[in-house]
Order: C-alpha cells, then structure tokens, then sequence
C-alpha cells in the first residue's frame, strides 16, 4: 500500500536539476530531511569550476572514491581547455576512464542513482549531473547454503546481491541463450527484480505470463522473495506451495535448463523457480550428483516420509480408537498398557503432543544459539521419558510425534512439509470424529484439490495427472543420465535439445 | 459470499455431530478378550467365560503389580452376547472380542451342536475370523480358561502359539480357526477339532489357577492339546487318537514337519524326522463305487538309531527302510480311516467333496445314501519317503564300540 502522502513527495522530486549547486544541493537535503549519512564534498573540479561530489556514507567504496575518482577531478588540468566541449563528456571520457559512469537530468533519478550506491557529481552551471559507480558495502560472502544441504555437490550458495546471485548463474550456463530482465518493484523499496530464462527452452507464454504478473504487482515493499511468491502464485487458497525456491545455484542451474524460469530478488539469497510441479519439491540435488539406483530409491523414502508425517498421528487415533481389531493382538495389548494411566483421548493427547513438538520447532528457530541448548535439554524431556513417566501420554504417542518430526524433515522442501503439517492437524480431526473413513475422505479431497491446482498454467501433478509418459523419468524415479535424453515436455518448444551426456555418448 | 462460507461451516460442524464418534472407544474403556470359553448351563443357558488381558501385567517395560496377566469374567445368561454384556456387572470395562485368539467349547455344549455358537461369534463385526477353535476335552471351557501358563503371560496366546506349533512340528493336532469350521458346516462336512485339556501334574489342584502355580519348574496344572475330536455334522460324537489323528493329518496334507520311528525286524529302532510332506486325495468313481487314492510323498532324515546291526552304507539299505517308513506312513492312514468308516462313521476328510468335484452326476446318486456308502469307500494308499539326510554320521559308531 502506498504511503499517504507519498505521492506529492514522489512529484516534487520529478523536477529537473537546476544549474546552481547550491539549489540543488539545499533541494537534496531537503529531500533526505538533513540525514547524517548523506555525505557531500564541495571541491574546484579540475581546478577551474566548482563542483559537488554527493554519496550515501557506506553504501560506496570510500577509498576508490578517494584514490582514483576524486583525486583525478583535483588534481588533473584540463588538457585544452577548449570550452566549446561539453563538460560533463569530457569529465567522462577523458578523466573518469576507469569507472562506470552516467548522466542524468531529474532529482529522481538523481536519488535512485545515490541510494544504487553511485557518487554523484553536480557541477556548477551543468544542467546535468553525472554518476559514478563507486558502489561498495558491507555484505556477506558466499557461503554453503544453509538449507537444501547436500552430501555431494557444489557448496556454495546464493548471497543477498542480486549481481553475485546472477554471476553465479551464468557461471553455470555459458550461453548467449541465458537471458535475463528487471524491473524495480516497490513502490518505496524499489527493489530490483530480474528473472532468468533460457530463451528457446522456457515457454514464450510462461515468460509473457510471468512479465504480466511482475507489473500488476503493486507494493510499497518487496523484502524477500516470498512477497512475489505470493504476488504471482497461481492459487492463493492452498497449503500447497505452487512456486519453488532454493538457495542453490546448481538446483536454478538446472531448472533453468529444464525450461523454467528463474527469479532473483534484490536482497535475498532464495531464488524462485517456476512453473514448479509438486513432483519437484520430493527432489533434491544429491539425487542427480549420486548414482541413479540411490537416487530413485531415496526418492521413494521421501515420499513414504511425506505420508508418515502427513498420516502418522491420525493412524494412531484412528486405530486406537475406532478399529482396535486392526491390530495385531499383541501389539493392542501393548499400546493399552501405556494407555493405561493416560488420562485423555487418543485425540488429545495426539492433540497435546503435536503442539508441544510445534512449540519446540518454533523456538527452537527462534531462540539465541547460546541458550538453544538448554531448550533442546528441556525439549526432549518434555515430549520424551518424563511425559511418559508422569503418565500424561504414553510411550506410543512419543514414537508417533517423534516419527512425525523426522519425517517431515525428509521432504527436502520446507514449503512442502509446511504444507504436510497443516494437514495433518486437520487429518487428526477427521480420524478423531470418522476413523479411517475419515483419513480415506481427508486423503481424497487433498488429491482432488492437487489435482486441480496450476503451477503457471502447468498441471501441478503433472507427469501423474495428466498422465506424461516421457517425464516419469525424473518423478518418483531418476533414471540414469543416459536415458534422460528430453527435456520435460510439459512446455512446448521449437527445440528439442539432446542431453550433452546422451549427444557425447551416440559419437563415440 | 458471507453466508455461503457460513452455511458451509454450518454444515461440516454437523455433520460431526451425525457421524461423530459413536463407535469410538478409547482402549482404556475396553476389556480385551483373549479367549472365550463357552459351557451349557442349566434350563438352556449358556455358561460364557472370557479371559481378558489386565494390559498393565502383561506390556514390557510397566511395573508388574504382581497380579495375574489376565482375569476370566463368567456369566451364565440365555445367549452368548447376553452373557459377554452382563459382564460389565463384574468388569469395569465392557468385553472386547476383537482379539480373541482362542474359541473353547465344552465337550457338553460340543455333544450337543456348536453350529450355533459358532455362528454368533462370525456375526459379531469386530471379531476377526481368525481365532482357532477347540473343544475342552472331558471337562468345561471355563476350567481350561482358568489355568495359568508360564512361558506365555497369556493363556490364551499359550494355547495359540502351541496349536500353531505343535500342529507344524508335532502332528497330532490340527489348528482350525473358525472361518475354515464354518466352511466345513456349511458344506455338510464333518469337522474335527483339536481336544484340549487341563492337565494336573501335582496333586494340589487347587493352586491351579493361581499365580503360585508357575512358581515351580512344572506349573501344577498344564494346558495340553490332546487329540481330534470327531463331529458328526456340529455334533461331537467321539476322539481319535495320538496315531489316528496323525494318520488324519497325513491324509489332510496338514504335515509340515513330524517324527515317526520304524521298528526293524532284527531289534533296531529308527527315528526318522519327516519333511516336506505333501498328499495328494483324488476322488473317483468306478463303476458305480466310490474309490478314494491317497499320495503321500515325503522326505525323511535319520535321526536317531537305537541298535547296532542297522547299515546305512548301502542304497538298499536305505530302500529298505524307506519301505519301512512307507508301511508305518501307510498304517497311520488306514487307522484314521478305519476309525471314521467303523468307529465313527462320519467323513472326517471331506472325501465325499472330493467326489462331488471329480464326478458332479455320480455324486448326485450318492449324496443321500452317502452316510451308508461312506465306510464302504475302497481307499488305496501310495505312500513314497525319501531318505535324504542321515544326520552328520554315516554308520551308526555303535557298531565300532568293542564289546
């Protein structure tokens, strides 16, 4: 939502620059209402007129600044001072030969070029101001992701620069056909928004769509990738995640190879990729790094653990209050012996205990690492052998949560097992009031809302439903590299590139 | 838009209401059964005894109050069900009979039909159909219901797991649950069951049912499967013995696993493990008379030798005891058969389905005299044991020993 007021601010800074530096110079401060980091240097360029050089206190690197911009407009003459040449050209040719530089007419751009972290030169009698990229901060270094980690593969992982984050793209893709665009989105972050395609292999339509969605979206603010996420999903009334991030360039690497398309925001080291299908959030990197045996059978894991985590404590109410019979006899004898000084329904006692594993998960993201210890200690007692022991739950119950827990952290995705553990609170609900015909009524109505959700236009359950025979290859399995010879055919291109192994294996 | 997402709430919170949780029971409400014995009682009523597992006695890892592992409810009413439900005035918890591992009828209930009691506990909807069934031998079903065991906390599992086990490696005794019963009534068959008994070893009987009766090496009371007993229809009419019901099981193709031992003419004594077993019944009408043949083929291994004299060194040897085996395999059979055709007259082997199946017009003419016609069946035997294994000593060493 745009600020009040805004608007007149946003109008007055249209204005042009005037030829007085002082004028401009009082306007800027105005603008910034006298702000301390706002640094400006008043100096006799090349030693004939006067000049102001204008930057943001730590958003430019001060030693180039000082080194080489600012002591060659002090110090150098002009070479002729032939006055017929246009100042700010010749400052640009002749003298700042080493940076990027650049000229602009209006207050606006004026301030988006300082807060990009350029210096900025205003020159007396000059209707135009000239910038100088001198931008340099404080920023972490790129360093092994701290999600999506792997056992074997690359381990470097995106940064919160957008630049480093696309470098490192196109360091993987070495092709004129890796195109990228951007646009600013926010209307006060004014964030930069670029989006990475492989032109030839991403859908045309999907590029079009996206480029739509990316200009409806209205924001005052664009901190992180997930308020475009939700700005340009598909459907909004869904657990499900319908746009996929990572923060491993191989991963982007790769599904900009598989035609999809890559959107990298300013500030943030997670990148979206879409059109995602749910298949894709059961995948992780090792599966292709390792061998193709290991891969297929790890994914099956996955998905047992994405049903574990989903269906885990509703079983259990399920069974140990509905359909006792289903039981092996001396399992039931078991389970009613811890049960024996519980003092509540399966329900809520299943009930209690997920919340209490809910708590300990958020606080434990949440808590100061020095102390995160301590709740770990205090965590596993609460949810572990003193529960039992006290008789609020029973053993059974700890082995169910706990089996929950790891097997939601299985699925490699966390938009993913987010979405696994909101259902499976509304599962508990449904086995606690119909048993198992509840689970099976609970279980249809998730594939029938899968199967009609929409990743940018593509099937969500796509290669399953609609059924496509050639991309079963890389769904529940992962076929060796060697049989992998076609790009996903859920979008439609001209071309139909051949995998680089498959090509080199037919030569020889 | 208000209203609708209103009304749909509405609904989904009744239809809670309307499907909620009528049938729930949580496991702390539930008794257990493990074993339902069942008696007649006096002006036709039942006498139904449920043993029903204390969890907190049995489950590993609960501090045991030194109590029993299961407590037995009885309760004489009109019917079966009526029975189990008025339980509830001894028990805390009502009778669960989703678990029962063990139908005992008593041989009084069982004289007189069991049809009926059968069929009460396949109606019942929880219960699985796979308990086994058995007849208290000479005695009642409350008393074998009553008797503790060591080994197995649970009588009932107990009884379970030494049906299972002693009808695989032991073959006298048979295992039948209770869908394979009713299959048996509803095809006019005459089923068997296994006896069971409470067996006293100590002359203090009324330790019996205590816990101090496993606190000796030999509990003062055990609970043994003891014969086969012969229905005529539902009725029990008598027992096979220990060689009848093994030749039964020979003929039923039930042997997994047995021991026989073969006398030789010469005073040696050989104990021969059978395996593999596998019989093959074929039914067949020849001229107009109802002829049965009987294959059995087995595998043998040595296992013992009590005697000096008998050589293994030599393949005729080693013939010669298969014929052996083959004679005592074929006389087990021709006992039970002799006893079901004489003795009993009931067609303990379903050999009249046999010839419904291989000549459908034949049966037809047979069916209604077919009680008569039974123990006139001509039944040839074949019998073929190999002798694979001699066990890890070729000759017997006391043949070496100096005198």
């Amino acid at each position: 939502m745009p600020i009040k007021g805004e608007d007149e601010r946003m109008k007055q800074s249209n204005d042009n620059l005037t030829g007085s530096i002082i004028d401009n110079i009082a306007k800027i401060v105005q603008e910034l209402g006298n702000s301390d980091d706002l640094i400006i240097k008043k100096f006799r360029c090349l030693q004939t007129c006067s000049a102001a050089l204008i930057f943001i206190d730590g958003l430019v690197d001060s030693q180039l600044l000082h080194n080489s911009i600012l002591e060659s407009l002090l110090v150098k003459e002009p070479a002729d001072s032939s006055p017929h040449q246009d100042l700010t050209e010749y400052l640009q040719q002749n003298i700042l030969v080493a940076a990027h530089t650049g000229t602009f007419t209006t207050i606006k751009d004026l301030f988006s070029r300082l807060f990009a972290g350029n210096a900025i030169l205003l020159i007396e009698n000059e209707s135009k101001g000239l910038w100088i990229d001198a931008a340099g901060w404080e920023q972490r270094s790129v360093t092994e992701p701290q999600s999506h980690s792997v056992v074997r593969g690359p381990m470097e992982g995106f940064t919160e620069n957008i630049r480093t984050n696309t470098a490192m793209i196109r360091r993987r893709i070495r092709d004129p056909r890796l195109w990228i665009e951007s646009k600013e989105i926010g209307t006060v972050t004014h964030t930069t928004v670029s989006f990475m395609y492989i032109k030839g292999l991403a859908d045309e339509g999907v590029v079009e769509e996206l480029r739509t969605r990316l200009d409806r979206i209205n924001m005052d603010s664009v901190l992180e990738g997930g308020y475009i996420e939700e700005e340009i999903q598909d459907a909004i009334k869904t657990p499900f995640p319908t746009v996929y991030n990572s923060e491993r360039p191989d991963t982007i690497a790769a599904g900009l190879l598989e035609g999809r398309i890559a959107i990298i925001v300013n500030g943030t080291p997670f990148v979206l990729l879409i059109p995602a299908l749910f298949v894709q959030f059961f995948q992780s990197p090792d599966d292709y790094f390792e061998r193709s045996l290991i891969g297929t059978l790890v994914r099956l894991l996955r998905y047992m653990a994405f049903f574990l985590a989903l269906l885990a404590p509703s079983l259990y109410i399920a069974f140990t209050t509905f359909h006792q019979e289903l039981l092996p006899t001396s399992l039931i004898i078991s389970i009613a012996a811890q049960r024996e000084a519980v003092p509540f329904p399966a329900f809520i006692e299943a009930l209690l205990m997920e919340l209490t594993y809910e708590i300990l998960r958020e606080a434990s993201i949440r808590i100061p690492k020095t102390i995160g210890q301590a709740v770990s200690i205090v965590g596993t007692l609460v949810i572990g052998q003193a529960a039992v022991q006290a008789g609020a739950v029973s053993a059974a119950m700890v082995i169910v949560v706990s089996i929950t827990a790891i097997s939601s952290y299985v699925i490699p995705e966390n938009g993913m097992s987010i979405a696994v553990r909101i259902l499976r609170f509304l599962l508990m609900f449904l086995a606690a009031s119909f048993g198992l015909l509840g689970i099976w009524l609970g279980l249809m109505a998730i594939l029938i809302h899968l199967t009609t959700l929409k990743s940018f236009g593509v099937p969500y359950m796509s290669p399953f439903g609609p059924y496509i025979a050639p991309d079963i290859k890389d769904s529940i399995f992962r076929f060796p590299w060697t049989k992998m010879t076609t790009r996903p055919a859920y979008h439609a291109t001209e071309e139909q590139l051949e995998h680089r192994n498959a090509r080199r294996q037919r030569r020889s | 838009m208000t209203s609708k997402i209103f009304l749909t709430a509405i609904s989904i919170l009744l239809m809670f209401t309307l499907g909620g949780c009528w049938d729930r029971k949580e496991l702390n409400e539930l008794g257990i059964a493990v074993a339902i014995g069942v008696d007649t009682a006096p002006k036709n009523q039942f006498k139904v005894t449920a043993q029903v597992v204390v969890p907190s006695e049995v489950a590993a890892g609960q501090s045991s109050k030194g109590g029993t592992s299961v407590t037995v409810y009885e309760e004489v009413a009109p019917t079966m069900m009526e029975a189990i439900q008025k339980m509830t005035e001894i028990s805390p918890r009502k009778v669960y009979l989703g678990h029962i591992r063990m139908f005992v009828i008593g041989e009084a209930l069982a004289r007189k039909g069991i049809a009926s009691v059968v069929e009460t506990l396949v109606r019942e909807p929880t219960v699985r159909a796979d308990f086994y069934v058995a007849v208290a031998k000479e005695g009642a079903a409350s008393d074998i219901l009553q008797v503790t065991t060591p080994l197995e906390p649970i009588p009932a599992n107990k009884m379970y797991a030494s049906l299972t086990v002693s009808s695989e490696a032991w073959a006298p005794t048979t295992k039948v649950t209770v869908d394979e019963l009713m299959k048996t009534l509803m095809n006019s068959g005459c089923p068997v069951l296994p006896g069971i008994q409470a067996v006293e070893n100590k002359s203090d009987s009324d330790k019996g049912n205590s816990k101090d009766n496993i606190a000796s090496t030999i509990p003062v009371m055990d609970l043994k499967f003891n014969g086969l007993g012969v229905f005529k229809k539902d009725r029990l009419i008598g027992w096979l013995n220990e060689n009848e019901s093994k030749g039964y099981n020979y003929i039923q193709n039930q042997i997994k696993e047995s021991m026989e031992h073969v006398d030789t003419d010469k005073g040696v004594r050989i104990g021969i493990r059978t395996f593999d077993s596998k019989t093959d019944v074929k039914g067949s009408v020849v001229r107009g008379n109802p002829v049965i043949r009987i294959h059995v083929k087995s595998r043998g291994a040595i296992e013992e030798i009590h005697g000096k004299s008998q050589a293994l060194d030599s393949t005729q040897s080693l013939h010669w005891l298969e014929q052996q085996d083959n004679k005592h395999v074929t006389e087990l059979m021709q006992m039970a058969v002799h006893s079901a055709q004489h003795t009993y007259k009931a067609d303990i082997f379903g050999f009249g389905e046999l010839i419904h199946e291989s000549d459908p017009k034949a049966w037809k003419k047979l069916k209604p005299n077919w009680d008569q016609t039974f123990p006139e069946v001509k039944v040839y035997y074949l019998t073929q044991v190999k002798l694979r294994k001699v066990g890890m000593l070729l000759d017997t060493f006391q043949q070496k020993m100096k005198e």
